[in-house]
């Protein structure tokens, strides 16, 4: 202190006088501000302008007065008579950026970003941006890619730039810096994967922004519509009530009962949202106080049960589904209770035959991702597209809903695959393949493969029919744990061998268009019996080219067929 | 389940087509060849007995398919055991295990590009041939990945194998298994010969 009293009564260096800009224009200083030690430092007659800042002296100490309480308190120096202090402390001590740029010998004053926080929960980011005075954010959309873009003009943010990682559901990430210091901006940019849609929760001018935004999970009007409900929520302070106990029950072998206990009789919304499936139960005008629930083991239906504070007035439970179901939400009989009760989308409604079954195809392998070669030199990825395709017809022209993982030669991820069929709440899931293994000529027949136990019963009847249509060799249902198309799948699915491509004749057998209808068409009879249709459709009903029949061996047939061999 | 079946199997086969093999053969497969040439820039010292797996298919009443066999080897000491013991698997089981119905795993071509240890994993790197020759389906990929993750979980005395290709993860060599995490040994596939 001392010592910068006796430095400040000498002479200065002769260097340029320093320019202050006060929310990107210069504003005037007198007498002109000095740089002792490296630090600015102005009059006390210095005025802040276009900021409320009041500046007085107090016990040897300047005391700068900002927005709100913020109060600032620096040491004072002796220059040239006038009481000087240094700058760039007293602003930050009340909440606005000051940024010294030695070799333009500019200071940048402008309202300081003191804070970026963002709060995710199921898919849904609420960011608070905190500023120490007033700011007028402009928000945009932004593609290629999509972002939500978050200008703060005439501020500064905490620090030049930084990067707050997210990385759950679409929202990737939100990148902060500041964009130019003349004029003063600051830029926020949400990186998500998808067209954003937001709301800004805040007013016009503001200390602290808020807003919350999400990504609809398809492009559906009813996607739109939903997040749209969910952005318009109120948000303000604290809610009513409060949740207090969640418990989930499983009721019997396709039914499970979730009670959310509240300490009002309150009414709650069930929204279903997809990949992965699962409910969302709002609970609205509480805040939540119950612990995370047990979900006890084998419980139907149910995967698992997540609690959160959605928005500071919604209390949600997530509910991760293990497939589709039907649910009813009502009041309890004990008051202050709401039940949700879920059951089998697949039990409770029976599809009758096969009409409305959601059946996800997934022919093996393709694009660049190449399954075996047969000893014809034959593609296993294009016998595997065939087949699907004749399936999907017969499934389309029975008034069922099949889908395909792949419609064409395309290059998808083997985990994209069980992702599709859960996403899409398919009922049933058929991946279709072509064997080979070590030895050429040592092996021929069906193989089918299964991962969950309740996949059995469909593996076991797809294997049957296929064996008996098809009079090839029964090499047995296989339960293979480690699959993946099997495994991540939630619904009953099987992963077919439908013949061996390094076995001479399978493979002859496999190029035949008409062997690849009657595997279809085997696949297709297996579905039907499955679900508990008893007569295997007409072929002619099921699109074959002809009312060649089931009883005819591969053998007969291929002898009267292998002239029209197409590959 | 498998392994249920497998005992069942070894029953049969042990008591059956294992005898028979013994009888039919001078040396037991499981044995070491005899007279095995160390190769010519191996470091001086006692070899060290290793254990490969290679596969055989079984056919009975109560099982159809491939299983893993193992059969023991001297493998030379090395700055990298680990990579020598891969180098043996890829150079596929002798001429005599070939009789006795064992066939080679890892797809023609297939180069160990390197073995690295970390904290009870193992990452083996191979050539891109590993998954560009690779031929086979659900069962076979079974076959090929877990030779080379309990050969080399014993050889190394680790936890799980990280498979990677060309130095890159992969998300599976057949598009029927993943692997594109570390693999731990899979005991269901194994043959244990008459042990039991």
């Amino acid at each position: 202190m001392l010592c910068i009293i006796l430095l400040a009564g000498g002479p200065l260096l002769a260097a340029p006088s320093p320019h202050i800009y006060i929310g990107g224009r210069e504003v005037p200083c007198t007498p002109s501000p000095a740089v002792i030690d490296g630090q600015v430092y102005v009059p006390v007659s210095f005025h802040y302008e276009g900021l409320s800042v009041l500046v007085r002296t107090e016990d040897g100490k300047v005391v700068l007065r900002g927005m709100g309480e913020a109060e600032a308190r620096v040491p004072f120096v002796m220059h040239q008579g006038m009481i000087y202090y240094p700058i760039v402390p007293a602003c930050t001590g009340i909440r606005l950026g000051a940024r010294w740029v030695e070799k333009t010998q500019k200071l940048y004053i402008a309202p300081r970003i003191d804070s970026i926080r963002p709060e995710v929960f199921d898919r849904m980011l609420t960011l608070r941006i905190t500023a120490g005075y007033p700011v007028t954010p402009k928000v945009s959309v932004v593609s290629d890619p999509w972002r939500l873009l978050i200008e703060v003009p005439n501020a500064q943010l905490f620090t030049e730039s930084t990067t707050i990682p997210i990385g759950q559901g679409e929202i990737t990430r939100i990148r902060a810096a500041q964009y130019s210091y003349e004029p003063p901006m600051v830029r926020i940019v949400v990186d998500v994967e998808g067209r954003p849609q937001y709301r800004v929760l805040s007013g016009l001018e503001t200390t602290q922004i808020r807003l919350r935004m999400g990504v609809p999970e398809a492009p559906t009007p009813e996607a739109c519509t939903l997040l749209d409900q969910l952005l318009d929520s109120p948000d303000s302070e604290g809610a009513a009530w409060e949740v207090v106990g969640v418990q989930v029950e499983p009721v019997d072998e396709k039914s499970t009962r979730i009670v959310v206990r509240t300490t009002a009789p309150v009414d709650g919304s069930v929204h279903p949202l997809s990949s992965p499936p699962r409910l969302a139960l709002d609970i609205p005008n509480t805040t939540l106080r119950a612990p995370q629930p047990d979900v006890p083991p084998e419980t139907p239906l149910v995967q698992g049960v997540r609690l959160g504070q959605f928005t500071e007035r919604i209390s949600r439970v997530v509910v991760d589904l293990a497939e589709e179901v039907e649910y009813t939400l009502s009041k309890g009989a004990d008051p202050g209770t709401l039940v949700l009760i879920l059951r089998s989308a697949l039990g409770l409604e029976p599809v009758r035959g096969i009409q409305g079954l959601k059946v996800m195809l997934d022919p093996g392998h393709g694009g660049s991702l190449h399954g075996t070669t047969g000893l014809s030199g034959r593609r296993e990825q294009d016998i595997n597209l065939d087949v699907a395709l004749r399936l999907y017809k017969m499934l389309e022209q029975a008034k069922a809903r099949p889908m395909m993982t792949r419609f064409g030669d395309d290059t998808v991820s083997l985990h994209a695959r069980p992702a599709m069929a859960n996403a899409k709440g398919a009922h049933i899931f058929i991946s279709i393949h072509a064997n080979s293994n070590g030895r050429p000529n040592s092996a021929r027949g069906i193989e089918t493969y299964y991962g969950h136990d309740r996949s059995y019963r469909l593996a076991r009847t797809l294997h049957q029919q296929l064996v008996k249509e098809l009079g090839a060799p029964d090499r047995r249902v296989r339960k293979r744990p480690g699959l993946v198309v099997t495994r991540e799948t939630k619904m009953p699915s099987v992963l077919l061998e439908i013949g061996y491509m390094n076995h001479r004749e399978e493979d002859r057998l496999l190029g035949l268009p008409e062997y690849r209808q009657r595997v279809a068409k085997a696949i297709f009879n297996g579905i039907v019996k499955y679900m508990g249709g008893e007569a295997a459709l007409d072929s002619r009903n099921a699109g074959s080219p002809q009312a060649e029949e089931s009883e005819v061996g591969a053998i007969e047939l291929t002898v009267s067929l292998a002239g029209e061999e197409q590959h | 389940m498998r392994r249920t079946t497998l005992i069942a199997l070894l029953a049969l086969i042990a008591a059956a087509g294992a005898l028979l093999w013994w009888s039919r053969t001078s040396t037991p497969p499981m044995e070491p060849p005899r007279a095995e040439t160390p190769p010519a820039n191996a470091p001086e010292g006692p070899s060290q007995e290793v254990t490969l797996y290679f596969a055989r298919e079984v056919s009975s009443a109560e099982f159809v398919g491939w299983v893993l066999v193992p059969v023991q080897r001297p493998v030379a000491p090395s700055a990298s055991p680990e990579q020598a013991v891969l180098e043996a698997l890829a150079a596929g089981p002798t001429s005599e295990e070939r009789q006795a119905g064992l066939v080679a795993t890892l797809p023609n071509g297939t180069r160990v590009l390197g073995v690295q240890r970390e904290d009870g994993v193992i990452t083996a790197n191979f050539s891109r041939e590993l998954q560009e020759n690779f031929n086979g389906g659900a069962e076979w990929e079974e076959v090929v990945l877990y030779s080379i993750v309990n050969t080399l979980v014993e050889a190394g005395n680790a936890g799980s194998v990280r498979i990677r290709i060309e130095g890159e993860p992969v998300e599976s060599i057949g598009g029927h298994l993943a692997a594109d995490e570390p693999l731990q040994r899979n005991d269901d596939i194994v043959f244990h010969g008459n042990q039991r």
